[in-house]
């Protein structure tokens, strides 16, 4: 089910119109490593209990092994899927998320292949879902690259991107701020 | 002595050698880095510099300058300058635990005859080895962040995209910051354009202070003739008056003016629109304040007028609107736009059944009393 929101206008003449989806993603060579990832956005979509892509690291469709930071089921979620498809994950609640929120998601990937997200809204303090349970870090990841917003045409997301940041190493909210050139 | 790390690497191939790749081991990654661009530009200004006229040819190359130190393998070096005289593809690796991650180059400088300097960190008379180095990615793609050997990927809003792959089959419209004091001019980005756009934070009206990147999924506008309210596709319930050409946010004159001056009725500028499928459904317009105003508003309901999903009422100070939600949900505060326009949007709260609606927009509320005009462009119901 689409949920409606405020895009940006489509014009229109005598007949409808359609605006077709945005895709995007960058060549991403790293291999899987102890890394974080981070993403500021303003937040225009409505439904959060849809499965919405923020980022997707090794992949431009859903193909595993992959690491992904998204929005599903009433939360904000970083997942690390193998190439068999099993997975861990990290949650924290995306409740009273609104329309124009500055949101700031950070998603770290330990060498035990745990991860665990934190989140900011509106340049709050984080709140941090609980690290996850172990899985084993695949030698690469399905393709070499890095999708934004989407899982190729699947879990289109509505987002105004600011920042994008991935560093090796764990790093707090406040060390990828400073990389992102935000403090 | 301080330990020195290393963790880097220049690697080439060189067919004067018998072994399948060269490996340079840096006990340092480059240092002291210094990006470059490089192309043939031929400038001409006019004898009173008013008028500059430039040829370039292509566009260029991204270079690299930087400097190897501590080096204690000088045959290394030396053969790393001779493959880069002979045009050898060199391959510099700032982080060998990350070994995909690397920048295939010419060197363009030191070429041979040269001759190595010490370090001088590390003794003048007896010691390690020193040298600058420049190099070139031929392909026209940058050096992505090679400085920071931990940095695996970087992008700000408004920054390079040249290496992605974007994709949108047609047009889409996004905010410039250019034009309307900074309010933001609405524009149309070529199918296949990454759409930079302009905002401010929630909590301001504006001007937009910051861009982002725009990334939508794909959206129907159910309303036809959204801008020009004059056509057969609207029609009035009551009597109203309407006039087109008026100024919009595009920084054309595809808005068009609603007035209600009847003092029996409430006018209404209606379209019937078609829900195709059960979802929610969300309206939204871009509203100026006429010189005259009442408190408007604007509905989505069945065409029996049973049952309203969507009602919004506009009450207007200083050219201001203030939207309340009546039935449904506020979406956003009005947001402004260039010639001060509002947008904002309501959404459903429940899903709605296919079949038709009414969408209506009525410059005033009541029947007597309070009336006045709405200046409406963009008009849009979206599923």
């Amino acid at each position: 089910m689409a949920f409606a929101h405020s895009s940006v206008i489509v014009n229109t003449g005598a007949t409808l119109d359609t605006r077709a989806r945005d895709q995007l993603a960058f060549p991403f060579l790293s291999r899987p490593q102890v890394m974080t990832a981070y993403v500021r956005f303003v937040w225009l979509a409505g439904d959060i209990t849809n499965d919405l892509f923020v980022l997707q690291v090794g992949n431009n469709i859903p193909a595993n092994p992959r690491f992904v930071l998204d929005i599903t089921g009433g939360n904000f979620r970083v997942i690390h899927i193998n190439a068999t498809g099993s997975n861990v994950s990290s949650t924290t609640s995306a409740a009273a998320l609104a329309y124009g929120d500055t949101v700031e998601m950070r998603g770290t990937l330990l060498a035990t292949g745990s991860v665990q997200v934190g989140v900011s809204r509106n340049g709050a303090a984080e709140v941090a879902g609980s690290p996850s349970g172990a899985l084993l870090l695949p030698e690469k990841w399905a393709t070499v690259l890095l999708m934004v917003n989407s899982s190729g045409t699947a879990v289109v997301n509505f987002c105004a991107y600011r920042n994008i940041e991935i560093v090796a190493g764990i790093r707090t909210m406040q060390e990828m701020r400073a990389r992102a050139g935000i403090t | 002595m301080a330990a020195i790390r290393g963790n880097a690497a220049i690697v080439w191939t060189d067919s004067d050698d018998i072994t399948t790749e060269r490996v340079l081991l840096l006990r340092e990654p480059l240092r002291e880095l210094t990006p470059a661009h490089n192309q043939n530009v031929f400038v001409a200004d006019s004898l009173d510099k008013q008028v500059r006229q430039t040829f370039t040819i292509g566009e260029g190359v991204d270079e690299l300058g930087g400097r190897i130190r501590y080096q204690d393998d000088p045959q290394g070096l030396l053969d790393l300058i001779k493959a880069g005289s002979k045009q050898r593809t060199v391959t510099y690796i700032p982080d060998l635990d990350d070994g995909d991650r690397r920048y295939a180059c010419l060197l363009i400088s030191p070429l041979s005859p040269m001759g190595l300097g010490m370090d001088s960190d590390r003794g003048v008379s007896f010691g390690e080895l020193e040298v600058e180095i420049r190099l070139r990615k031929a392909d026209k793609t940058p050096f992505a962040d090679p400085w920071k050997q931990d940095r695996l990927f970087s992008w700000r809003a408004g920054g390079r995209m040249e290496e992605a792959t974007f994709s949108r089959a047609d047009t889409a419209s996004y905010v410039a910051l250019a034009g309307g004091g900074g309010f933001g001019t609405l524009s149309t980005a070529a199918s296949g354009q990454a759409r930079t756009h302009w905002m401010s934070t929630s909590s301001s009206i504006g001007p937009r202070t910051f861009p982002t990147l725009l990334l939508e999924e794909q959206r129907t506008n159910r309303v036809k003739d959204n801008r020009n309210l004059n056509t057969t596709n609207w029609a009035w319930n009551g009597t109203g008056t309407l006039t087109t050409g008026q100024s919009d946010p595009w920084g054309g004159v595809n808005a068009t003016l609603l007035n209600d001056a009847s003092t029996t009725v409430t006018v209404e500028r209606r379209q019937t629109v078609i829900i195709t499928s059960a979802t929610r459904a969300c309206i939204s317009v871009l509203l100026k304040a006429h010189t005259t105003v009442g408190t408007g508003s604007f509905r989505l309901m069945t065409t029996n007028a049973a049952t309203t999903h969507i009602r919004g009422t506009i009450t207007w100070s200083s050219g201001r609107p203030t939207v309340v939600a009546t039935v449904g949900t506020l979406v956003a505060q009005p947001e402004r736009h260039r010639g001060n326009f509002y947008r904002f949007g309501i959404r459903s709260t429940g899903n709605l059944s296919t079949g038709n609606r009414f969408l209506g927009l009525r410059p005033a509320s009541t029947a007597v009393g309070s009336k006045g005009g709405l200046v409406v462009s963009g008009v849009q119901v979206e599923t």
